[in-house]
């Protein structure tokens, strides 16, 4: 932790000094445009300059200002930059403008130095958090660092070479001042390297940190899985005390008395036929019963598709969603009298339509949907029929494998055929009893 | 907080932009001024009374035809002060718009991009080019572009001694005279007059070199390929016509002996022909002899043909208003009554072919003429459409310095004429390559 700061505290150190070269520089420079141009007019010597130079981009005493200003300029939009909101367009055109600011810097001092976008570059390279931004924006300022060097874009815009302006001093004069130049372009580099440097460090840190934090985080992740797993087993327990409980209230209670009942009737069977007999019928009103809190206990124990509502209901208000979601047109024929099964037999039969109608949208392509139901004696018959592209070698998918399952378990069976669009039929045998229950 | 400061940062951003606009906006509402860069006198180095007034006179007639144009300039600046003058203007960056320009000023200026390329201006008028004389036109150009228009030129003349022809009873030459007639007439004219074993009678003075090149229809530097040829057979034939006139004179012959009318022929500017020939001038310079000019000798290759030296007009490439810059200096270059004043009151030559061949012209420059002057004026036309423009590049005078330096010795000595040129030409396309 220690070290993460303090590399932070020399990037800003190392940050303020590479602005510091970096305007000092261009402020020499341009007092020398500056003194050496004053000194030319108050000599004479004017036009024996402009026969060396090549261009002359602005008036002499224009050019401290613009430096100093374009700088207080260039600073406060890196403080803009510091406060947008970060996204690419708002990175490019942030970027874009500095860069202008430094285009027009640089070109006030003829390109003599343009390590003014070292620090742009360092600026943006803080500021800019997506490693993306980082990249593309690096890569972009990089290319016009090298494409300012002086002696690349003075072949692109006509400018004259700082040097013609030392030309005009003595030897030792000129080489002092070139060397100060060098002295400030060297330090510019060496702070911006080590700039980049800390820079790295820092990321490194920083990256270091992450990683440990997200093994933590990896560490809790697992042993709230461990908790979560306990809490599912748990539940199963619950449930498996409550549906043992259930059997035991019901199906026990039931089973204890016939069981006891049975006894008595065996002891009595023999010496009064007539009180075993109603014994026997009593037994019978308690299995019956026992056999009604069995259901109701499997009851509670059902999915809640069908539980609020009735089975025509449940389905009337899935097939109107049906035909709104896919806008297929179904016919809905039914040739019975009253619409109550069973529980078992109501899902079966609400899964059935169900599956049929999918499968005719989703294999058949249909648009228009027939389904109607039947009575032959005790059997149920559903078929469901639609016009779509049918099928020639039925492939028995989850879906109906599952269904046919289904069926069997009700004792019923399921043909299809798939020749003139797709035909199901479904028979299923009703419990007669239970029906008039 | 972070709002309101982005909002503060933000502000600060469109206020600067908007003071940018604002006094954008308060220069461009301004009446519009152009400067012009001029100089005091002559540029010709003859003396001239009033040399503004003719300007004056255009600029009126131009401020005139646009009501919201001001043109001013800086007198008082004397032609050798001039391009010092031009120099602190560029390094202030307060360059005039149009500026007057002579052939060594136009190449420093257009190599460093002070001037602007005209060849835009020039196809968007469709401006008729063969309205002007071609060697004044191609002073104004460098590497195939245009950047100046000519104003005035002044080409090289002959000035004959008459009074010392009529004394060695020697008639005065045509016009179209060649380099035999010139050198048999120095021949007959080199004498001892008064017998005192010292000569004192002279052909010419002055005539250099160069001039015998240029007049056998060939030149030295090629600009494009950047080399001289000096193996040309012709320049061997003009440094063989020098050195045999170089051979008549045992002495060196001074401008003073000039001025007291000892010497018969001397290369002289129209300019000052146009000076010295009439009243008042006439009576302070050369007063004790009568003179004339007539073309330059022609040589066996080549003709009649004169250097011809001229003023031109450019334009700044930082001008804020290069239309109407563009349409002054095309008003000054190209207006017929404009170059008629000009050549009639000032001491050049019209630039325009039509102006320099009307009769009124001719008629106006004869009154000033005395009586006894030959000169033919119409020859000035057929002098201006065969002369030549020499660019006063630094190359050029490179050149020049070095050829001058090994001239004088290769004329005077015997040394094999070609040999020597070659080397000499080897030695000076190695200085211009480097």
């Amino acid at each position: 932790m220690n070290m993460t700061l303090s590399s932070k505290e020399c990037m800003h150190i190392t940050f303020r000094f590479l602005a510091f070269f970096s305007f000092v520089q261009a402020l020499f420079i341009s007092g020398c445009i500056y003194v050496t141009s004053d000194m030319l007019l108050s000599t004479r010597q004017a036009y024996d300059f402009i026969e060396k130079v090549n261009h002359i981009p602005i008036a002499y005493y224009k050019v401290p200002v613009y430096v100093i200003l374009s700088f207080l300029l260039l600073c406060v939009i890196m403080k803009l930059h510091s406060i947008l909101k970060e996204t690419v367009i708002s990175i490019l055109s942030i970027l874009a403008i500095e860069f202008a600011i430094c285009i027009f810097l640089m070109w006030s001092i003829s390109f003599t130095a343009n390590t003014i976008l070292l620090f742009v570059i360092a600026n943006m390279m803080v500021l800019t958090r997506q490693r993306g931004n980082k990249g593309l924006s690096l890569l972009i300022m990089i290319l016009l660092y090298l494409a300012t060097n002086y002696d690349i874009i003075s072949h692109i815009i006509p400018i004259s070479d700082y040097r013609y302006y030392l030309s005009v001093y003595s030897t030792n004069a000129s080489s002092l001042l070139s060397s100060i130049n060098s002295i400030l372009t060297t330090s510019c580099m060496i702070t911006f390297l080590l700039f980049m440097l800390f820079l790295i460090q820092d990321q490194y840190n920083e990256s270091k940190e992450i990683r440990s934090l997200n093994n933590e985080l990896q560490n809790l992740n697992d042993q709230l899985k461990e908790y979560a797993d306990d809490r599912e087993k748990m539940g199963e327990t619950k449930e498996r005390n409550r549906l043992a409980r259930e059997i035991h209230d019901t199906l026990g209670h039931t089973l204890t008395g016939l069981s006891t009942g049975l006894e008595a009737c065996k002891a009595l069977i023999d010496k009064n036929s007539d009180a075993a007999k109603k014994q026997l019928d009593i037994l019978s009103k308690v299995a019956k019963d026992g056999l009604k809190d069995v259901r109701r206990s499997v009851k509670k124990l059902r999915p809640d598709t069908l539980e609020n509502h009735s089975l025509k209901e449940a389905l009337e208000s899935t097939i109107e969603d049906f035909v709104r979601t896919t806008g297929v047109i179904v016919h809905f024929i039914c040739h019975l009298e009253t619409f109550k099964f069973q529980a078992d037999e109501e899902e079966a039969i609400y899964r059935i339509i169900q599956e049929g109608t999918t499968n005719a949208v989703r294999h058949g392509k249909a648009s228009e949907i027939f389904i109607s139901f039947g009575m032959d004696h005790d059997i149920l018959i559903i078929i469901v029929e639609d016009n779509g592209i049918g099928c020639d070698n039925i492939q028995e998918g989850f879906g109906l494998h599952h269904m046919k399952e289904r069926v069997a378990l009700l004792n019923g069976n399921v043909r299809c055929y798939g020749t003139n669009g797709f035909v199901l039929i479904v028979e299923l045998p009703l419990r007669e009893e239970e029906r008039h229950d | 907080m972070k709002l309101f400061k982005r909002k503060v940062y933000i502000s600060i951003a469109a206020l600067f932009l908007i003071f940018a606009i604002a006094v954008y906006g308060n220069i461009a509402a301004q009446p519009i001024t152009l400067h012009l860069g001029v100089m005091a006198g002559s540029v010709w180095d003859v003396p001239e009374s009033d040399s503004y007034s003719l300007l004056d006179q255009a600029i009126e007639e131009f401020e005139k035809q646009h009501p919201y144009v001001k043109i001013s300039y800086q007198s008082g600046i004397r032609p050798e002060d001039y391009k010092e003058y031009l120099a602190e203007q560029i390094i202030m960056d307060e360059i005039p718009d149009v500026l007057f320009l002579t052939t060594d000023i136009l190449s420093v200026m257009a190599e460093n991009g002070t001037l602007k390329k005209l060849n835009s201006f020039i196809k968007h008028d469709h401006m008729d080019l063969d309205m002007y004389y071609a060697t004044s036109l191609e002073q104004g150009m460098m590497t195939s572009n245009y950047y100046a228009l000519p104003y005035e030129s002044v080409p090289k003349l002959m000035f004959v001694n008459k009074s010392l022809l009529e004394k060695e009873h020697i008639e005065m030459p045509n016009d179209d005279w060649t380099w035999d007639d010139f050198y048999h007439i120095c021949q007959s004219v080199t004498k001892d007059s008064n017998s005192d074993g010292i000569i004192d009678q002279f052909g010419f003075y002055n005539y250099q070199w160069e001039d015998a090149v240029y007049s056998n229809g060939v030149q030295i530097y090629d600009e494009v390929l950047n080399e001289v040829d000096l193996a040309d057979q012709r320049i061997i034939e003009a440094t063989e016509f020098m050195r045999k006139l170089v051979a008549l004179h045992s002495e060196k012959v001074t401008s003073a002996m000039f001025d007291k009318g000892l010497v018969a022929f001397c290369p002289m500017n129209y300019s000052a022909y146009r000076t010295y020939m009439p009243y008042p001038w006439r009576v302070k310079k050369y007063s004790g002899f009568e003179w004339d000019c007539i073309a330059m000798p022609s040589g066996p290759q080549g003709d009649n043909i004169s250097q011809i030296d001229t003023l031109m007009l450019g334009m700044s490439s930082k001008s804020k208003h290069q239309k109407l810059a563009w349409e002054f200096m095309k008003y000054l270059s190209s207006n017929k009554e404009f170059q008629t004043k000009l050549v009639t009151s000032s001491q050049g030559v019209s630039v325009l072919k039509e102006v320099m061949r009307s009769q009124d012209v001719m008629d106006a420059l004869k009154v000033d003429n005395p009586g006894n002057s030959t000169f033919e004026l119409h020859v000035l036309d057929e002098i201006m459409e065969s002369g030549i423009a020499i660019h006063q590049t630094e190359d050029y005078e490179q050149i020049m310095q070095a050829l001058t330096a090994q001239m004088d010795s290769l004329l005077e000595s015997d040394q094999d004429i070609e040999n020597a040129l070659i080397v000499l030409q080897r030695q000076i396309n190695h200085l211009l390559q480097r």
